[in-house]
């Protein structure tokens, strides 16, 4: 891999090379972070550790938090395994299509669900009210949105999706022709699935447990909207010590706990990644739709039916309604006290005034930004590590992991700390919220080039070497074109990622600067619920416009359409030059007759 | 056309004596060439040398350090020692894209973002060729391999013979002096395989000053296409020869078996023929130098038996086990007289099918001229 560059030099330049590649995004703010939990008044001390250790709300919180993320990663878990493998025996038209949507879910800034999930389950909700007219007898019941049931009801709403995606990624890597000699050896679909299914997939299943955990311990947004003094966690925690009691080294320290507890979790993941053979990148949903479990003609059993119950695509369209209720509330004139709105209007998007467009240019600039650094960064640290070995490669790999693997409020704190004074300063510019959203992208970004390079085969450096290409032309004729559709994945990604950010953006925004996300959670908090529901509207389209976009800048998937579009031209004027280059023709049937004329130099 | 390869040396080096200064100036030339994988040695101490045009197969197991070999002599792996000289040029220490050797991957490593001219021209934009001498030269090796119409196919686009083909042409386009092709034709069906032979021999012809060196597992391939053959085992050479001698007179027992099947002869067959054996080696002989005299009955064997004796060859009497059939040929397994199947050695002997034989269990009577075996180290 990569083994032309082996000379002293360069095995210095690559891990130097990388660690200034690093700096400004991952090895700074994290510096700062451990400098500021170090500082005292006057000099250094560990007494802001003292004092957090000590504390029991702060204990009170972190149990809580991982409480909360126990909860719901079990939810998440079963029905996203259920889910999963109901989608995979039992596919069905049209399904692919939907759960590329479901995919779209993380241009759904979470927050956003907690918002939905007040029109839906509110006391006023939409399904609150059906529900009622279905059973009256059973309404009249206070809402359980506020408090746990509805941050549990919202995250699992959220994050159920993600725990679908590389369980059926998993279950596509499993050889089919093992799931076949089980049914024809006579195992029964639930046996298939105790025997068979769980224990190839096992490893894969607790990496992806993991890593919702993780995911869910981490959560800000819906926290933030749904959360009350009954639900203290620490992401929410932090927030307030760093900006609402300007209490910074506390925050640094709170912030460090929670980087511990996830990287020691994440090493878990990592390890147990390794031990699965399992690359969450693999676009398991292209090929999900194959396996058909072995059914047994006539009687259907019991867990035919649970799946195809799970398979509907009314399961399915449970984790859209959120996104429905928000594009609806929108275009309401009026939603409440009714399953439907009553009317229906254009009011909330042509009195959306100055600051709202502001808002969302700045979201707009800001998330094409954020793409293009991503992209950048991750694309060099991934040439970069791939060609680094054994321990120095795993810690860069490590590093690279950080920031996804801490609450985005940490990172924000982390950013903010390191760029709010001193030689760097960017104290009150919105170079700050590039930085802090870039850092977040960072490692997705990093992770999907990686992958990419690693699937790359070699065959085609070695042959691109063998026709004559040094290596920097290598990179540029063959590398860099065949990682395309990984650099576009990663911006895309990333720029989703960059316009439903708010966690870390809220930390770090200078004043006088909004982004989307900024501004709905302003309007929510003020009652404008309508308000934010068009921003949200406007919010989502400019997502989906901007993927589309990207999805469509694909030269290499239009290449066979454009080379048939080259031969027709070229077969046109053709016949009419034929005679006009018989001369060259002629010189080259000569060398046809005499081949040997054409030969190396003798 | 020369592409850049320096003033010819013309040091001879003492190490070839049967060459001339000449052949040495002009062929390839690999000496002493040891590589490492991984701390594990794969190739050691390899010699051997190619003359211009001298298509060189190189025949071993998987694993055996042939595709390492080709990799290391394009430059793709870094040699823990040894030199090698190309037309007089010390390769050893150029990197691989300033080597100017056509490689041919097993699977063909056709670059799929670009079109199928313009993987042909890759390697003559590296070279800086002017555009006119570039789609010229493109036009000339796609007609070479006849894929003169496909230029604007994406490699995607065409079957598995016609991406090797492309391979090929990419190939030869740099005008390469020396050309490496791994396994090119694994990968394709039996069909294709052979009609790609054909082609490649075809092509050969036309570059009759171009050194080839062809990795194969097939020995069938590489029999048919060589000019010699150099038989690799554990990343040491057993046998470099011309095909047809190393047929007839493989040097062990190994190199015997892998081109063919052998019948490793018992000792009182050995003692019978007055074949003497040095301890560590053993008697062999083909199957198809084993005739078929015809099926017989217990009173004439020992008249038969003499008669032979008189013309030197020796004959034997045996029973037949099995025939195995395949089409144009068949192999008779033969129990030699006396004795169960377990306990008694057994001869494997071809003929062509339309050879009359006896039916299974009868009794046949085999003759060979002690002249046709062979005495081979066992290396096994």
């Amino acid at each position: 891999m990569y083994s032309w560059m082996s000379s002293k030099a360069a095995r210095w330049l690559g891990p130097v090379g990388l660690l200034m590649l690093l700096a400004p995004c991952v090895l700074m703010p994290l510096g700062s972070l451990v400098i500021t939990s170090l500082q005292t008044g006057a000099g250094w001390s560990l007494s802001a550790y003292g004092r957090v250790l000590t504390d029991p709300t702060f204990w009170q919180e972190l149990i809580f938090t991982w409480r909360l993320a126990l909860l719901a990663t079990a939810l998440v878990a079963v029905l996203g395994l259920a889910l999963a493998l109901a989608l995979f025996f039992r596919p069905w038209k049209g399904m692919g299509l939907l759960l590329r949507a479901v995919e779209l879910m993380v241009a759904f800034p979470s927050f956003l669900i907690a918002f939905a999930l007040i029109y839906l389950y509110g006391s006023q909700g939409a399904v609150t009210l059906l529900l009622g007219h279905l059973w009256p007898q059973a309404s009249g019941s206070p809402s359980f949105l506020y408090g746990i049931g509805g941050i549990l009801l919202a995250e699992v709403t959220y994050y159920t999706p993600f725990m679908v995606r590389p369980m059926l990624a998993v279950l596509a890597l499993l050889d089919q022709s093992v799931l076949e000699a089980a049914s024809v050896l006579g195992a029964s679909p639930w046996r298939l699935l105790r025997r068979v299914v769980i224990p190839l997939t096992r490893s894969a299943l607790v990496a992806g447990i993991l890593l919702s955990f993780l995911l869910l311990q981490n959560e800000f947004g819906i926290l933030l909207v749904l959360g009350t003094l009954a639900t203290p966690t620490v992401p929410v925690a932090i927030y307030s010590d760093a900006l609402i009691n300007l209490d910074l080294p506390r925050a640094a320290v709170e912030a460090l706990v929670m980087l511990l507890a996830s990287l020691l979790l994440y090493a878990l993941y990592r390890w147990l990644l390794g031990r699965s053979g399992w690359d969450w990148e693999e676009p398991g949903l292209a090929n999900a739709a194959r396996a058909q479990l072995g059914q047994p003609p006539g009687r259907r059993s019991g867990l035919a039916w649970l799946l195809a119950i799970l398979a509907s695509p009314g399961m399915v369209v449970l984790f859209f309604l959120p996104v429905v209720a928000v594009v609806l509330a929108a275009f309401a004139e009026n939603w409440a006290g009714s399953v439907l709105p009553h009317s229906y209007t254009l009011r909330w998007f042509l009195e959306m005034d100055s600051s709202d467009w502001l808002a969302l240019e700045h979201s707009l600039l800001l998330a094409v930004g954020v793409a293009g650094l991503s992209v950048l960064q991750g694309m060099l640290a991934a040439l970069g590590v791939v060609r680094l070995k054994g321990a120095i490669a795993r810690f860069f790999d490590f590093l690279l992991m950080v920031p996804s693997a801490v609450p985005s409020v940490v990172v924000g704190l982390a950013v903010l700390l390191a760029y709010h004074s001193g030689p760097f300063s960017l104290a009150g510019t919105p170079w700050m919220v590039l930085l802090a959203q870039a850092s977040l992208t960072l490692p997705f970004s990093y992770r999907t080039v990686h992958a990419a390079l690693l699937k790359l085969p070699a065959e085609y450096r070695e042959a691109a070497a063998g026709l004559g290409a040094p290596p920097w032309r290598v990179f540029w004729r063959i590398t860099l074109p065949l990682l395309a559709p990984a650099l576009r994945a990663a911006f895309a990604v990333s720029l989703a990622f960059s316009l439903g950010e708010l966690g870390a953006t809220l930390v770090v925004y200078p004043p006088g600067f909004t982004t989307a996300p900024l501004q709905m959670i302003n309007a929510i908090e003020r009652g404008f619920y309508a308000q934010a529901a068009a921003l949200a509207t406007l919010l989502l389209l400019l997502t989906l416009a901007l993927l589309l976009l990207v999805a469509a800048l694909q030269p290499e998937r239009f290449g066979p359409f454009y080379s048939l579009l080259r031969r027709r031209l070229r077969a046109w004027p053709s016949r009419s030059t034929v005679e006009a280059v018989v001369p060259v023709s002629g010189t080259g049937g000569n060398r046809e007759e005499a081949p040997t004329a054409a030969l190396p130099p003798s | 056309m020369s592409l850049g390869s320096p003033p010819v040396s013309r040091r001879q080096p003492e190490q070839l004596e049967t060459r001339t200064a000449a052949e040495v100036a002009q062929g390839f030339w690999l000496e002493d060439l040891c590589v490492s994988l991984g701390g594990r040695p794969v190739l050691e101490h390899l010699s051997f040398s190619l003359a211009p045009g001298e298509f060189l197969c190189v025949l071993g197991q998987s694993g055996c350090g042939k595709t390492t070999l080709l990799r290391a002599i394009a430059g793709f792996l870094p040699l823990a020692r040894g030199q090698l000289r190309l037309n007089g040029r010390d390769l050893t220490r150029l990197p691989a894209y300033r080597r100017n050797i056509g490689f041919v991957h097993q699977q063909y490593a056709l670059f799929p973002h670009l079109t199928v001219a313009e993987n042909v021209a890759f390697g003559l934009r590296e070279r800086r060729l002017p555009a006119r001498e570039r789609q010229e030269r493109v036009k000339h090796y796609l007609r070479l391999v006849h894929l003169e119409s496909y230029a604007e196919f994406y490699p995607s686009e065409l079957s598995g013979g016609m991406q090797q083909r492309v391979a090929l042409a990419r190939a030869l386009a740099i005008e390469p002096d020396l050309l490496l092709l791994d396994e090119p034709l694994s990968a394709l069906d039996f069909h294709l395989r052979i009609e790609l032979r054909q082609q490649l021999l075809k092509i050969h012809q036309r570059f009759p000053r171009l050194p080839l060196v062809y990795v194969t597992h097939d020995c069938s391939e590489a029999l048919q296409l060589a000019d010699r053959l150099l038989l690799l085992r554990g990343g040491q050479i057993v046998q470099s020869a011309a095909p047809r001698l190393l047929y007839e007179y493989p040097r062990t027992l190994f190199a015997a078996r892998y081109l063919g099947s052998v019948n490793v002869l018992p000792e009182t067959i050995c003692a019978l023929a007055g074949l003497e054996r040095r301890p560590g080696w053993c008697w062999i002989i083909r199957p198809e130098r084993l005739h078929l005299l015809s099926a017989e009955e217990g009173p004439q064997r020992a008249t038969s038996a003499a008669a032979e004796a008189e013309s030197g060859r020796i004959s034997l009497l045996g029973r037949l086990q099995a025939i195995e059939w395949n089409g144009a040929w068949q192999t008779l397994h033969v129990v030699l007289e006396g004795g169960g199947p377990d306990t008694q050695p057994s001869l494997l002997v071809s003929c062509p099918a339309s050879r009359e034989v006896p039916a299974q269990g009868e009794w046949l009577r085999l003759v060979f001229s002690p002249e046709d075996c062979r005495h081979v180290l066992m290396d096994e």
